[in-house]
């Protein structure tokens, strides 16, 4: 079976053959072929590989997997071939290029918005400060351009990558 | 000694007030908001009353709903741990006068110590050095940006009312004047329902140093040592230990005196924390008194082998200390790691329901948590959800018994700045003990937790996990012969809910 998994930023290959009762051989993108001991109980996958012995622990979210050991939690996520190659290929889109939409990184209330429609905002001005967990947080414009639709207010109560401010880039 | 005592306050800090009535015979009471019916302080607590929805300026900074819910649950005293009501010294008024006991200082001492400027001018008159800067909150913008360019930028602006660096900004430039001051205004408005904002002088390479007082009602006061806060975040204390690996013991000796003066200076009683400045030369500046238990008062107990909290129960219910500076002889090293809901590399916070947490566990270590596997973080209050401190006889074991603590932990739905800690307590200079509180403003070395030798681990386990899901979903038929035991995939169908 072969996926791909984005981590980091990177698109890794995997290719993973299971040897049954729970073993399998696995290569990681241009690595050698190892065989690894894993059992998936809940969220835990422990691993045994190479005599070293390492535990993870995935949950999925809406963006793909969160997988934390050590204290540290990364965000990835797995895709068999169609799916990576759609997400190739958005990846290359969106090289270079921003977001258009400035949106609240996490639940939270509009403090205020910075800007005004048909302004002209430059790449790193403040657009709106979201207010959560009693900190302020100003949320920045990521390309240069006009501000074409402003989707909320000040006092407005918002979610999770609620969209704030669409930016026609100019 | 009391009965019952309700813990006004949620979170990490009502479950370490909770844990210590219970040791004293005391049956704690909580009180929560709608969201928090079924938070874990609320757990913990053999009754509890709900007094009002979510946003704490309507449930837990409520001054009648609190009082209430003392009343009718037959409260003798209340606690107000650290934040909300803790240092509104009309509260502590109100309590006493409904007839219970305030565990805190008396009211007086509240208002002359609570209010920075009050504070300020009251050590100033005692002889305690103090920082450069206005005595009186701005009220004209272009009298304060003239006063800030007479004792020369950077300044630092802070909310009157404030604390938990809510309300604060660090002024480099004139230009930036007008609009960090209605942002710090606007803050404490939020957050303390004032937006009283003065300016002081900011002391460079500053270090922050605080030094634990313990008064009783009988003249009795003693100063626990102190604890380092120097690694900060946004003005926000990210890590503290115990003791401070900066200042002499000359210095730490002039510093408790100085404190205790100041304590007694108000009639102080109960459990303070006087907070300094200290510059590089080891000149040092009264900063503010704390009229409450501290977030980051483990690292003490831990060194000093004393509950404070047991203390402030003992003080309030009118007992004695029962010891004197002499008995008070501090023992190896502690640290705290403040673990917050937020993302370590942007800093934005990260509420949401919790998955799944495991703390960690073992010699040294001890870890206060306000939440646990059955918990969401609401996005309404502070993004602190636990303290992790380890004890090691020394600077070098306490790091890398947090070190092992913080590899030990998981907690997954939500993002945790565990990244960051382990970034700081890979630092060189944090390491070396050679730190001020300009250490997380650089840019960290990114490879202080080896993530990458980890990543491999981290594909290999979400491509076995992926495996097996898109085995159980489909058959078991495009399987290799040697796996395609019966015992194997119908054990496995079945731990998959398929």
């Amino acid at each position: 079976m072969k996926y791909s998994v984005e981590i980091a930023d990177q698109i890794v290959a995997v290719d993973i053959r299971p040897l049954g009762t729970g073993r399998y051989q696995i290569k990681v993108g241009d690595g050698p072929v190892q065989v690894v001991d894993g059992t998936h109980q809940g969220t835990l996958v422990h691993l045994v590989a190479h005599g070293q012995s390492a535990s993870v622990h995935l949950t999925e979210v809406k963006t793909g997997l969160h997988a934390h050991t050590k204290g540290t939690r990364s965000q990835l996520s797995v895709m068999d071939s169609r799916a990576a190659r759609r997400r190739a290929r958005e990846k290359a889109s969106s090289l270079g290029g921003g977001n258009a939409v400035v949106c609240s990184p996490m639940p939270g209330r509009v403090v205020s918005i910075l800007v005004e429609a048909d302004e002209v905002v430059k790449t790193g001005q403040g657009i709106a400060i979201v207010e959560a967990m009693k900190m302020e947080n100003e949320l920045h414009a990521e390309i240069d351009g006009t501000v074409s639709q402003i989707h909320v207010k000040a006092g407005d109560l918002v979610d999770g990558q609620a969209k704030l401010v669409t930016l026609t880039p100019s | 000694m009391f009965e019952r005592v309700l813990v006004a306050n949620r979170g990490e800090i009502a479950v370490r007030i909770m844990r210590t009535l219970r040791e004293l015979g005391i049956s704690p009471i909580a009180i929560c908001s709608d969201t928090d019916l079924h938070a874990l302080h609320v757990r913990m607590a053999d009754q509890v009353v709900c007094v009002g929805p979510e946003p704490s300026s309507e449930s837990y900074l409520v001054m009648d709903a609190v009082l209430d819910a003392a009343r009718r649950t037959g409260a003798q005293a209340i606690h107000p741990g650290y934040g909300f009501l803790s240092e509104n010294a009309e509260f502590a008024r109100r309590v006493v006068e409904a007839g219970l006991t305030w565990i805190g200082p008396p009211p007086s001492a509240i208002e002359s110590m609570g209010d920075k400027l009050t504070a300020r001018r009251t050590v100033e008159a005692a002889g305690v050095p103090v920082v450069p800067g206005l005595s009186e909150p701005i009220t004209d913008e272009s009298d304060a940006l003239a006063y800030a360019e007479s004792i020369g930028f950077p300044v630092m602006l802070k909310a009157s009312a404030g604390g938990g660096g809510k309300g604060m900004r660090l002024v480099h430039d004139a230009s930036d004047f007008v609009n960090a001051l209605s942002a710090a205004k606007r803050e404490a408005s939020g957050a303390f329902g004032n937006d009283a904002v003065y300016v002081e002088k900011f002391i460079q390479e500053p270090h922050h140093v605080e030094i634990q007082v313990l008064c009783d009602s009988h003249g009795g006061a003693v100063f626990v040592g102190e604890r380092e806060c120097s690694v900060q975040r946004r003005h926000q204390k990210v890590i503290e230990e115990c003791p401070s690996p900066f200042i002499t013991d000359a210095v730490r000796q002039k510093m408790g005196t100085v404190a205790v003066a100041a304590a007694k200076a108000c009639n102080y009683v109960g459990a303070g924390t006087v907070e300094f400045l200290v510059g590089g030369d080891q000149n040092f500046y009264f900063l503010e008194m704390n009229t409450r238990l501290q977030v980051e008062h483990p690292v003490t107990e831990l060194v000093y082998g004393l509950d404070l909290v047991a203390h402030q129960v003992r003080i309030a219910a009118g007992q004695p200390l029962g010891f004197d500076q002499t008995h008070l002889v501090p023992r190896g090293h502690a640290l705290e790691c403040r673990i917050y809901a937020e993302d370590p590399k942007t800093f934005l916070p990260s509420p949401g329901k919790l998955t799944e947490v495991r703390w960690p566990s073992g010699l040294g270590v001890r870890v206060d948590a306000g939440v646990d596997e059955f918990s969401t973080v609401p996005m309404a209050y502070d993004p602190m959800i636990a303290k992790i401190c380890t004890w090691g006889e020394n600077r070098a074991q306490a790091i890398a018994r947090m070190s092992r603590a913080l590899d030990e932990t998981v907690i997954l739905g939500i993002t945790t700045n565990i990244a960051l800690h382990h970034q700081v307590l890979a630092h060189e200079d944090f390491r070396a003990g050679r730190y001020d509180t300009g250490l997380l403003n650089g840019d960290l070395p990114n490879d202080g937790h080896p993530l990458n030798a980890v990543e491999q681990n981290l594909i290999l386990a979400a491509a076995i996990a992926r495996f097996e899901k898109d085995h159980a979903k489909h058959s078991s038929a495009d399987i290799s012969p040697s796996a395609a035991s019966p015992w194997l995939s119908s054990g496995r169908n079945r731990r998959m809910g398929g």
